[in-house]
């Protein structure tokens, strides 16, 4: 009878979409360790931010829920997954500080906040130590596409990526000329749009006003990209449109 | 930080670019997904001015280890200039402008040299 229990407790547990996301994140970090990234290098920075995260958590929101908890370290290792080995521990630091931070601070009616917190904490860390993302958790497009258009299904979420995805790849076309080889080449970042556009907290949950807000992140990236490439277009096109 | 394979890989190095007026110039280009030369490599210690180029689409280039980063822009050749490490290994170089599905795999490497004590290293790539 326990067995069961536990087998029913572990059932519900692996259901949740947070604990679905982090074995996501879980693969996609493995997947890059043994694709010859060095594991002495990206450990730090993997467990600087997940820690980092979860303790700016229990600083802002005490320790009353684990979701939250599961929240924090899907930014956290969102954060971890992005910065390019090597770098200073300092910037995981602070983005994941100011992310989690950002959660509580820049917020609006319901204590909702508004910007997606691990967006929010790369760019604010781009502000200040310069631009250290080079997106090394991005290491496989097919296990993003295929289980992270299973998790999103599974939420109703996945006119997000799709709007992205259409909307990028037409707004290259247009800014750079229609047929243009380069605009093809200009493959759009499926990570961020598998994972980190369709955050549910800062988004939202009907399907046109998630088309809308999926295409003008799209338009928004586009534009950054081509004229301010060394900017993150993606995580600042999010951003603004976080406050739509 | 250098493994054994590496410190063997190491001794056949030639160093990359040319010195010119004291400093070790280095024509760098990139295309998607790779940095070209790969390795790079310098002494340690030295003025190193690299010409980057990219082919295809915009890209970016970061040492993180020495905090050095340098926009690669399309179709032109813009210098730049950093000193190489004190310490002898290699240093993975990262593009950090977004440039396509594989961009997160976009590797290359710096190998620093140690100085020779006596002589000179003219080695060209």
């Amino acid at each position: 009878m326990e067995v069961i229990i536990i087998m029913i407790k572990m059932q519900n547990f692996f259901r949740k979409p947070k604990i679905k996301l982090l074995l996501l994140l879980c693969v996609l970090a493995v997947i890059a360790l043994l694709t010859d990234y060095n594991i002495s290098n990206c450990w730090p920075l993997l467990t600087v931010s997940i820690a980092a995260s979860i303790f700016t958590q229990m600083l802002f929101f005490g320790t009353n829920s684990s979701s939250s908890f599961q929240s924090a370290a899907v930014t956290g290792m969102i954060i971890g997954l992005l910065i390019a080995p090597g770098s200073n521990l300092l910037i995981c630091l602070i983005a994941s500080f100011t992310a989690i931070a950002s959660k509580k601070i820049i917020v609006y009616r319901k204590n909702k906040h508004i910007f997606n917190p691990a967006a929010f904490g790369l760019i604010i860390s781009l502000f200040i130590f310069g631009n250290h993302i080079n997106w090394w958790g991005n290491s496989s497009f097919i296990i993003v596409i295929i289980i992270g258009g299973f998790i999103l299904f599974r939420l109703n979420r996945l006119s997000f990526p799709f709007s992205y995805f259409i909307f990028r790849i037409i707004s290259a076309s247009i800014l750079m000329g229609l047929g243009s080889f380069i605009s093809l080449l200009l493959l759009p970042n499926l990570f961020f749009a598998f994972i980190m556009l369709p955050e549910p907290k800062t988004t939202p949950g009907k399907r046109i006003p998630q088309w809308i807000f999926g295409g003008i992140c799209g338009i928004l990236a586009t534009t950054a990209y081509y004229f301010i490439p060394e900017f993150e277009g993606d995580l600042l096109a999010l951003l603004v449109v976080n406050l739509y | 930080m250098a493994s054994k394979t590496i410190d063997k890989e190491m001794e056949h190095l030639k160093l990359s670019g040319e010195i010119v007026e004291g400093i070790r110039f280095v024509n760098f280009n990139t295309y998607q997904y790779k940095f070209s030369p790969d390795p790079l490599v310098v002494l340690a210690g030295e003025q190193v001015e690299l010409g980057l180029q990219s082919h295809d689409v915009v890209h970016g280039m970061m040492i993180p280890e020495i905090d050095f980063s340098a926009e690669m822009p399309l179709n032109k050749r813009s210098n730049v200039k950093f000193t190489a490490p004190d310490n002898p290994g290699v240093y993975p170089i990262f593009c950090n402008v977004y440039c396509g599905t594989d961009h997160g795999n976009m590797k290359g490497r710096l190998m620093v040299l140690p100085k020779p004590t006596h002589g000179s290293n003219n080695h060209h790539d």
